[in-house]
């Protein structure tokens, strides 16, 4: 976190090796934070439970969003190609978005909201969130897209990520706003974290694709930096939702 | 297997489906419950008292979602016309 924040306050130039070396290796810690998060899981019956299975698929996104970093490094060092699109990267950052719904579809499980959802007003909400996100996605980043000359994969790619984004974060926010009312307990701010962890990454994608977009995208800058944040805070949540953690015994 | 402890194994298995053996290793440290079969749990002291204090153990987790959970399973252990002096906390 330290060398992103400095390579970004001294303001590096784009090739500086500084800021290529802090953009190549943050992978690190999405993968250690998934490797110990399938621990947790573990301890929670894995795919028993369903605490086990929430955790188990935000490790799985985390880990296919370090991947992602790294077939970016490697093709950046290795065949000299900046960010291919679509390449074997997006198995990663796009895998990820699936696994993240999951996680708080088993989350939701877990918080008991199926009950919550079969009230009017909570399934009107739902409703409401989910499309005014899938909207507003679609009107920032697709509203004059041209599916002429472009792959059949490309375009899913292109559709699928601001879609597959805002709906994961439209749960996210759901299964805030029906839970915060009654969430109570340990896991309480493990919860919120993870659910913090999820705007935060939501942000980072957001913010990546619109300076993607607009051509104003630069190695190593606010965006792997927010990228590095959302790691950083799920990977602190998934820590704290070790059963071994003293604060849990 | 009488009608606390038919609850008991209830909520005891609706909280597992959540947490998993984290659940039954929470059970085991309740006082008065004896957990040596998971299937037909047992009470050394007075099973209600025993009830309010695995509801409270289960709370420390999620708070009142996990006092909704046991209160779920326990309505659901109890069959049509059955009756039973049941703990303010699950009622």
């Amino acid at each position: 976190m330290l060398w992103g924040i400095v390579v970004n306050l001294l303001n590096l130039p784009e090739d500086h090796d500084l800021r290529i070396w802090f953009a190549d290796l943050y992978w690190v810690l999405p993968f250690g934070g998934a490797i110990y998060g399938f621990s947790s899981s573990r301890q929670w019956g894995g795919h028993t439970s369903a605490l086990g299975k929430s955790i188990l698929l935000f490790a799985g996104g985390m880990l296919l969003q370090a991947l992602g970093q790294i077939f970016y490094s490697i093709y950046a060092h290795v065949f000299f190609v900046e960010a291919p699109y679509p390449s074997l990267g997006d198995i990663g950052f796009f895998g990820s978005i699936p696994l993240y719904i999951g996680g708080l579809w088993y989350l939701g499980k877990v918080l008991n909201l199926s009950k919550s959802l079969k009230l009017t007003k909570n399934f009107l909400l739902v409703v409401g969130v989910i499309t005014l996100l899938l909207s507003s996605s679609y009107f920032i980043f697709l509203k004059d897209y041209d599916i002429a000359e472009i792959s059949v994969l490309q375009s899913v790619l292109d559709f699928g990520y601001p879609l597959g984004q805002s709906l994961y974060v439209g749960m996210a926010s759901l299964v805030y706003m029906l839970s915060v009312g009654m969430l109570g307990g340990k896991l309480r701010s493990r919860v919120l974290l993870l659910l913090l962890a999820l705007f935060t990454q939501y942000l980072a994608d957001f913010i990546f694709l619109f300076r993607i977009s607009r051509d104003i995208f630069v190695v190593g800058g606010i965006s792997d930096m927010l990228y590095l944040t959302a790691y950083f805070l799920m990977a602190v949540s998934l820590v704290l939702f070790n059963p071994r953690e003293e604060a849990l015994k | 297997m009488d009608l606390y402890a038919e609850i008991t194994k209830k909520i005891i298995f609706a909280q597992k489906a959540i947490l998993g053996p984290v659940a039954v290793s929470i059970a085991s440290k309740t006082p008065g419950l004896d957990m040596h079969d998971t299937n037909h749990p047992s009470f050394s002291s007075d099973p209600k008292e025993v009830l309010v204090q695995l509801v409270k153990n289960y709370s420390e987790f999620f708070g009142d979602i996990s006092i909704e959970v046991c209160k779920e399973a326990a309505h659901d252990a109890l069959k049509q016309g059955e009756s039973i002096d049941l703990p303010d906390v699950l009622k």
